[in-house]
This record gives structure tokens, sequence and C-alpha cells, in this order.
């Protein structure tokens, strides 16, 4: 009987240690997402052929936030074909991550976390400063409000492109994006 | 003063249009200039991956035109920023600088810009296009 109050108490030691230790440092996710809003597109003039372009796509997908279950498997990198610079690559990872935050954020999965994060996107290397970051302020604008106009237009957009994802992984042996 | 100013540069607008003989249709579109655009015979995507999205003034079609007149046969598509999946193409003739239409989509849709030039025909560097979105 002693045994068995003891054991709840050592669990709840740790998670009081886990929930103590947890406020000191930021979610990797974030750190991830702010470090974006500071970095320069990977440079180089460096082409990739189409059948390396997912190799070189993991690499770089390193520094790239996604939400649990995230994955950049479904990017049609090998039907694509031609050739890709690191900086192509990055843009099209950071949209695809976009979209799997702008997911996550509609369907309640960790809501709070992917609103922090797509409040960076507007900043993210890919296309700060371009116009593409004005369309992506307005999007971002509808999620800090609940919802709106871009955003559900983004969102269709996502939608289709996640359904094809979902398809090539599937036809490449690869696990799809939540 | 303001609203009276503001008047006057609608009605002045209105007239240089009609003099010019825009088209209505054309006043909604959404332009964008891709700059040095350097072509091989392999896909390449233009600018570093620089993204585009539809307008909610262009009806939903994506065109492109070469502003400096292409001295190869070139491949033009618009592929999903997302995914990579080829919304559409077209083929454009050396000296074509008319609008091709290259595909239709919803508004916000966002697109990248991928071309090449025809086997066997080399490179073509430098040249401007422009996107009507």
């Amino acid at each position: 009987m002693k045994r068995l109050l003891l054991i709840p108490a050592a669990v709840l030691a740790v998670g009081a240690g886990v929930a103590a230790a947890a406020p000191a440092e930021a979610p990797p996710v974030l750190e991830r997402s702010a470090a974006l809003t500071t970095a320069a597109p990977p440079s180089g003039a460096a082409t990739i052929p189409a059948a390396e372009a997912r190799a070189a796509a993991d690499r770089l997908a390193r520094s790239i936030p996604l939400p649990e279950g995230g994955t950049f498997a479904g990017v049609r990198w090998e039907e694509a074909g031609g050739h890709f610079a690191p900086a192509d690559i990055s843009a099209v990872l950071q949209y695809n991550a976009f979209c799997q935050w702008m997911r996550s954020w509609r369907d309640g999965r960790d809501a709070a976390l992917s609103a922090a994060v797509l409040a960076d996107v507007p900043a993210w290397s890919a296309w700060r400063g371009a116009e593409a970051a004005d369309r992506l302020t307005e999007v971002v604008a509808d999620v800090r409000a609940g919802g709106g106009t871009a955003a559900t237009e983004t969102l269709a957009d996502c939608d289709a492109s996640h359904a094809r994802e979902v398809e090539y992984a599937a036809a490449h042996g690869l696990t799809p994006s939540r | 003063m303001h609203r009276r100013t503001r008047r006057a540069r609608v009605a002045l607008c209105a007239v240089l249009c009609g003099v010019a003989g825009v088209p209505a249709t054309a006043d909604a579109q959404v332009t964008t200039d891709l700059t040095n655009w350097n072509l091989t015979e392999t896909l390449s995507i233009y600018g570093g991956g620089t993204q585009f999205h539809i307008s909610s003034s262009s009806g939903g079609l994506v065109r492109y035109r070469w502003l400096d007149s292409p001295n190869k046969v070139t491949v033009i598509s618009g592929n999903s920023c997302s995914d990579l999946a080829n919304y559409g193409n077209d083929s454009f003739a050396i000296g074509d600088t008319n609008y091709h239409s290259l595909f239709t989509g919803a508004t916000g849709l966002c697109f990248v810009m991928r071309g090449r030039t025809s086997v066997g025909s080399g490179s073509m560097v430098n040249h401007d296009g422009r996107v009507s979105r």
C-alpha cells in the first residue's frame, strides 16, 4: 500500500521537474522559427539535380520548424525534374511548412504554438521583404483575428497541396505530413 | 480639397485609359516583372524560389509573356509553392512576346515560375518577362 502511494508521488515529482524546466528554454520549434526571421536564404549558385533534391531538402529541413507529425515527404522533387538551387529548395520547404502550420492552427492541433510560429512567417528568409510577404502578412493577420478571407483562401491552397502530397508520398513509400 | 483632387485624378485616369484603349479587364490584372531570368535546357525556378499569389482581381487567370524578345524556344510553367505540382505550362516561339495563358486558379493560390529552353538550343540569359496574375 505504501509502495502504491509512493509510485504516483515519484511520477508527480518527475512531471513537476519537467514542468519547472520547460519555461527556462523556448520550444525548439519557436527557436527555429525565430532564427528564420533573421537568417539569410541559403547561398550558392550550385545546382542540384532533381534526383538529389530530396536528400538536399532533408539537410535544409533541419532549420525549418514543423508541427508534430509534419514531414516534407510529399514534395514532388523527382516529378518536377530539372535542377534546383539551395535557395529554391529552402523556399519550397518554408512554404510547405507554413501550410502545415496553417492546417495545424485551423485543426486546433496545438493552436497557440501554431499561431506563435505563424506570426513569424512573414519574416522568414524565403520571402522576407518580397512581394509574397505582403500576402502572408494578410494571412497571419487573419490568424491573429481568428479567421478571415485570406486565411480561408490560403487554407484551400494548402489543403489541395496536402491531398496531392499524401498521394505522392504514399506512391513513393514515404510518410506524408499529418 | 482632397475630395476634389481625388475626383480630378479619377477623371484624368478615365480619360487617359480611354485614349490608350486599355480594356477594362486589363485594369484588374496584377503584374510582376521577372528580371534577368537565365534559362538552360534543364528546368529551373525563377529568382531563388520567388513566389507569386493569384490576385482577387485577375479572375484566376495566370499568364506570362517575355518582355525581351526570346532568342530561343522556351517552355514556361507555373508550379505549386508547396509541393511543386505543375499547374500548367506553355511553349514560346523565338521572338514571341505575346501573353500566353498558363493556368487558372483560385484567389490566393501560391505559385513559382519554372522555365527552360528547348532541347539542343543552349541557354538564354538575362531576359525579362512579366507574369499577370
